[in-house]
């Protein structure tokens, strides 16, 4: 099975609170799912 | 419309999923775009709507940005039925060319499921999430 591209997980994005949330800590201890909508419209 | 379609479809897998692993909706907007629609759809406080409104992510995970894959006669059809659904399209907020998608991904960095949308309205199952979550 393909494994995500490394710089995938050092992505800094910002949660609703502007604070920042590196995306790999996402699946770092259990499986995550990541829902990319197009928009928040 | 399709997002909030989509993210209404979402809304009661997310306990469900939560009890397979962590789910977090990921959009092009700001965090008060996120804050303001994670509010508007009703989703658990304590579920993360992150805000890449630099795109990296989606740039990293090849998710399309084209005017010609916002326009196709199918994202015409799908938005007619998620108007007969009663979603609206609100002000756009983020990126209107930005197409979407879905990833589970195991610890190990694995891609245990991928879905790419090719349109707007052209969006992952929630039980086909559930279902790569649980095969983790």
């Amino acid at each position: 099975m393909a494994k995500v591209d490394a710089k995938l997980a050092d992505v800094t994005l910002k949660d609703s609170d502007d604070r920042p949330v590196r995306l790999g800590s996402l699946w770092q201890d259990r499986p995550a799912a990541l829902v990319f909508v197009r928009h928040f419209g | 419309m399709s997002c909030r379609e989509e993210v209404a479809e979402l809304r009661p897998h997310v306990e469900g999923l939560r009890s397979q692993g962590n789910v977090a909706v990921i959009g092009s907007g700001t965090p008060a775009m996120a804050k303001a629609f994670a509010e508007r759809m009703g989703l658990p406080p304590d579920l993360p709507v992150l805000s890449d409104s630099r795109r990296e992510a989606y740039r990293l995970l090849g998710f399309t940005r084209s005017i010609r894959s916002t326009f196709t006669p199918r994202a015409l059809l799908n938005s007619l039925r998620a108007l007969r659904k009663g979603f609206r399209q609100g002000r756009v907020q983020g990126d209107p060319f930005q197409q979407g998608g879905t990833l589970v991904i195991a610890p190990s960095g694995e891609i245990l499921f991928r879905y790419q949308s090719k349109e707007p309205g052209d969006h992952a199952a929630p039980d086909r999430l559930i279902a790569a979550l649980r095969g983790a």
